[in-house]
């Protein structure tokens, strides 16, 4: 069996078998650096949201 | 069992003229000094078979990652392709595989092959996938139980617990869950969150300031309101338009009061229009002011007595300027008489002059006779020396007579004349000053009674009437100020009462202002304590929450892939330990050690495993451990794990690379008996640059062997293989 499959076997929940998932993908594509992309990647759409909504925010003060 | 058969290869790495092997004994020894070539060739074997995985940081083989010129590079630097050819035979059957790589080509320059025992051929994809079904072993096992990498016994070797427990995954197949683990402590989420948490933080905290700020502006407006005598209960929305229409009752009584007809003013159904119906009241209020008639006559008045004032001051300062220039004048003529008496002066002056210059010539005739008289008695005779020459008479000492006459009267009268002269011109001259002077004056005069004319004028004008020359126009001035002064008091009284009304109604109109400030106040703090309902707040705490899902869940991840880590390592050790220890113990032959065990546990820091090694008496022996124990000790782990998995895998080889770095001739020589050992089910091909270890393989193998010295290594040709028996 390999590390995916082990690991997979452990995860006992949807979610985490995707983001697992996308981790090996991006492993197996571009090592190291790609895991820390996609990590990343996934909370840059996600600050963007926050800092729209704060200045949204801000303006109704 | 698969076995290595021959081995072509051409352009690869080190090796850049086609050259072959014959892989024909069970034991197979590469020998040659440094950056000959030897690592090239096992190299070749596992990048034939393997392409692309055995490059890269994931390989856990630190030489192995880089880019550009720090690359692990396939294709020689003086190649344009690389080809490996490997001829693989199991019962009987071969197996050709043949990789290439073109330079500079990417995916397209890639290509493997792979013929079949039954002739058949495939190619790309086809042929990795055949490859895989095949030899059933993945890159990470064959790099962890087939191939023993120099690295690995480098750095296990190196007496540094962090980089034995890497050079232990490594040797336990477990890169590739390190590097993940690397890749997720890499990325910024934690620190991302905690950046959110921290701009939740503070924008609660202006939430928070800004209510205290407005409910603080609420409370001073409140306490204004009721220092006005106004109850708190009052201060809302239907008190305000209620004292909105009694305003504009207010304004239509005044406008009434005034005569006057009252604008249409909106009436205020909404709080939110407080503003605009201020604005609107205060222009209405404005606009019948102006136009109410004792308003416009008292302005009227006042504009008037604003210019008869100026005309009387300017009059005022105009006839003081005329009088003083009058008296100049006056004074002027007391000192130095009128013009006509200055001209009669002057003309005196010039006539006594006219008689001077007239006695002075007559005496100038007389001077000549004498001069004449004098020159010619001096030249005379002596008979004639008495004698006049102008008139015949004689006369006693007549030349000294002359001269006399010359010197002591003529000379003085003509002299006491010229000074006389002198004197008239300078009285005349004084004179004629003084007629300038007084023609200066009588100008300035001239010009100031024009100036106080012209204000005269103006009075005039601003009367409406004349005014005679036995006016005084100031006192004229004076008691028309007056008059108006009288009807201004008689218009004050008179609006008084209405300025009261207009007061009136501007205090309402302040209070107005007041309750709508409050109630806007009140408006604002509520929409700041609304924010919280809102759906942007709601969405901010939900982004939050999706920052804490994903942390969490890369959090869970985490702890499963350390756990997994760990799991393994301990599967594999557990099912090594007997073999590691056994292998270990025939290297060494240390009676120090008969049992070596090895622990995993997890690096309370980064979660990744640290490896622990106890003897028979569960003591640490790494302290008292030579670098060739810990070499041993490192060819043990991968012996144990050949051994144990290696075996179980249909390729039937394991490659050594420089196996015997750190061993004593000892060591050296009991790692040969267990290369022969193995070599009953394995073949072995090592690569080493240990002359020693050469020479003892070759006097204690029993098996077939072989050893090719890998030699003369050039940029062109790479290195000259030959052969030893």
């Amino acid at each position: 069996m390999t590390y995916r499959e082990k690991v997979q076997n452990e995860i006992n929940n949807e979610k985490l078998i995707k983001l697992w998932e996308k981790i090996c993908e991006a492993y197996e594509q571009g090592g190291v650096d790609q895991v820390k992309s996609t990590i990343d990647g996934r909370l840059d759409t996600i600050n963007r949201d926050y800092q729209e909504v704060i200045k949204k925010l801000g303006e109704l003060m | 069992m698969f076995r290595i058969k021959t081995i072509e290869i051409e352009g690869f790495r080190g090796i850049n003229k086609k050259n072959s092997i014959e892989f024909s004994t069970p034991v197979f020894l590469l020998y040659g000094g440094n950056h000959q070539g030897k690592s090239s060739i096992l190299n070749a074997i596992e990048w034939c078979l393997y392409g692309d995985k055995c490059i890269g940081k994931e390989t856990g083989i630190r030489e192995r990652v880089g880019t550009g010129e720090s690359a692990w590079r396939v294709v020689n630097d003086n190649a344009d392709k690389a080809e490996v050819k490997l001829t693989i035979e199991s019962n009987g059957d071969t197996f050709i595989i043949i990789r290439s790589e073109e330079k500079g080509t990417g995916r397209r320059g890639k290509n493997i092959k792979i013929s079949l025992p039954d002739i058949r051929e495939k190619e790309g994809n086809d042929a990795e996938l055949e490859i895989t079904r095949l030899f059933k072993v993945s890159f990470r096992d064959f790099a962890t139980t087939l191939y023993q990498h120099q690295e690995t016994i480098h750095d296990f070797v190196i007496q540094e617990p962090s980089k034995r427990s890497d050079a232990m995954d490594r040797l336990l197949g477990l890169s590739d869950y390190r590097n993940i683990l690397d890749g997720i402590s890499k990325s910024e989420i934690s620190k991302i969150q905690k950046e959110l948490a921290r701009e939740f933080s503070n924008f609660q905290a202006r939430i928070e300031d800004a209510i205290n700020m407005r409910q603080k502006d609420i409370d001073e407006k409140t306490n204004k309101a009721k220092e006005k005598g106004l109850k708190e209960e009052e201060l809302n929305e239907v008190e305000l338009l209620e004292l909105a229409q009694s305003i504009i009752k207010d304004v239509d009584g005044f406008a009434r009061q005034l005569g006057l007809i009252i604008s249409p003013v909106p009436t205020l159904s909404d709080w939110k229009g407080t503003e605009s119906f201020i604005s609107n009241i205060k222009n209405e209020c404005d606009r019948l002011w102006a136009e109410s008639p004792d308003v416009k006559e008292q302005s009227e008045k006042q504009g008037k007595r604003s210019e008869l004032v100026s005309l009387q001051s300017q009059y005022e300062v105009q006839f003081k300027n005329y009088k003083s220039r009058e008296k100049e004048l006056e004074d002027f003529i007391r000192d130095n008489g009128d013009r006509d008496g200055i001209v009669n002066k002057i003309e005196n002056t010039i006539k006594k002059v006219e008689d001077i210059e007239k006695e002075i010539k007559k005496t100038n005739s007389k001077a000549k006779l004498v001069e004449e008289g004098i020159s010619l008695l001096e030249v005379a005779s002596p008979s004639e020396a008495d004698v006049c020459p102008l008139c015949g008479k004689t006369v006693p000492n007549l030349l000294d007579h002359l001269r006399n006459e010359w010197t002591e009267k003529i000379e003085s009268q003509v002299r006491e004349l010229n000074n006389k002269k002198d004197e008239l011109d300078k009285r005349k001259n004084y004179l004629e000053k003084l007629l300038k002077e007084h023609g200066g004056l009588m100008q300035d005069l001239q010009r100031e009674k024009g100036r106080l004319k012209g204000v005269i004028n103006d009075i005039v004008k601003s009367l409406g009437k004349e005014i005679g020359d036995r006016d005084d126009p100031y006192a004229i001035l004076s008691s028309e100020i007056k008059k108006i002064d009288t009807r201004l008091n008689e218009i004050e009284d008179a609006i008084k009462t209405k300025r009261a009304k207009i007061e009136d109604i501007t205090e309402k109109k302040d209070t107005l202002h007041l309750i709508y400030d409050i109630l806007l106040l009140k408006n604002k703090l509520e929409e700041i304590n609304n924010i919280q309902q809102t759906d942007e707040f709601k969405r901010l705490n939900e982004i939050r929450n999706n920052v804490s899902n994903l942390v969490g869940e890369v959090e869970d991840i985490t702890k499963i892939i350390i756990f997994c880590m760990r799991k393994e390592a301990e599967e594999k050790i557990d099912l090594a330990s007997c073999a590691i220890d056994e292998y270990f113990c025939k290297i060494t032959e240390n009676p120090a050690f008969q049992k070596l065990n090895i622990k995993v546990e997890e690096d309370v820091r980064t979660g990744k495993n640290t490896y622990s090694f106890e003897d028979q008496d569960s003591k640490n022996p790494i302290p008292i451990l030579s670098q060739g124990d810990m070499n041993s000790f490192a060819l043990s782990i991968f012996l144990g794990l050949a051994k144990t998995m290696g075996d179980s895998y249909p390729l039937g080889f394991i490659l050594m690379d420089d196996p015997s770095q750190s061993l004593d001739s000892q060591q050296e020589e009991r790692l040969i008996k267990v290369i022969d050992e193995i070599s009953e089910r394995k073949q072995i091909i090592i690569s080493t640059m240990d002359k020693g270890f050469k020479q003892l393989s070759k006097e204690n193998i029993k098996k077939k062997k072989k050893v090719i010295t890998v030699s003369d290594w050039t940029l062109d040709n790479g290195p000259q293989f030959s052969e030893e028996i």
